[in-house]
């Protein structure tokens, strides 16, 4: 991987932005589905542990 | 991950205590209450943060610890017990597993703060510039943190309203 694609890739920004995009579609899956109420969970927990990024 | 599980089954644990006397109207203003705190905080409106451990997991555990110290480094970090906290967010999960959760979502919430963890240190080294890394998240945290905190407060409400 070229090494201004590792930093596409892996930057704060685009990271978030992708927990983002993921909860937004797993906040949008039917009610009642046990595959999304999981995923919410997890990342719910993603999303907490993400933040004290900082803190590193 | 695994410091991440094992501090979610502590809380499912404990909650398992709390939950049945709570009646659910009370556990939801309990909520609310904290994303509210929360989402608060993160906009500036107040400085307060909940108790925490205000010390790093020393890196020193990786040498002194022998084979497993870089298993024990990776559990603590995991864990988030030892760690600076400057976001309240991971009380939010938190009060979720005590108040809301069943074991197998308590887990999955636990292995999710353990992958985001990993998340920021695996980032950090494959973006293969650190310093870049550090410089991205300083100039853009006060933005990164709140979508993070709207992002949890969304999935906090669909867990809640499902």
């Amino acid at each position: 991987m070229t090494h201004p694609l590792r930093r596409a890739v892996w930057g704060p920004v685009r990271v978030t932005t992708a927990i983002m995009v993921l909860a937004a579609a797993v906040a949008l899956m039917p009610a009642g589905s046990r595959l999304g109420w999981l995923l919410a969970w997890l990342l719910l927990g993603l999303v907490a542990g993400y933040a004290l990024s900082g803190s590193a | 991950m695994t410091g991440g599980v094992a501090i979610s089954a502590v809380a499912v644990t404990l909650g398992s205590l709390v939950r049945p006397v709570l009646p659910p109207a009370l556990r939801v203003g309990v909520i609310v209450a904290m994303g509210v705190f929360i989402l608060a905080g993160e906009c500036g409106l107040h400085r307060v943060l909940l108790p925490h451990r205000r010390a790093q997991v020393p890196s020193t555990v990786i040498a002194a610890g022998g084979d497993a110290g870089a298993l024990r480094f990776g559990f603590e970090m995991g864990s988030g017990v030892r760690t600076h906290m400057p976001s309240n967010l991971p009380y939010l999960p938190l009060a979720a597993v005590l108040l809301f959760s069943s074991w197998p979502v308590a887990l999955a919430c636990g292995l999710g703060f353990g992958l985001g963890r990993a998340a920021m240190a695996l980032g950090r080294h494959y973006s293969g510039d650190g310093t870049w890394w550090d410089s991205q998240w300083h100039r853009h945290e006060r933005v990164v943190r709140l979508t993070l905190t709207f992002t949890a407060t969304v999935l906090t409400a669909a867990i809640i309203l499902a």
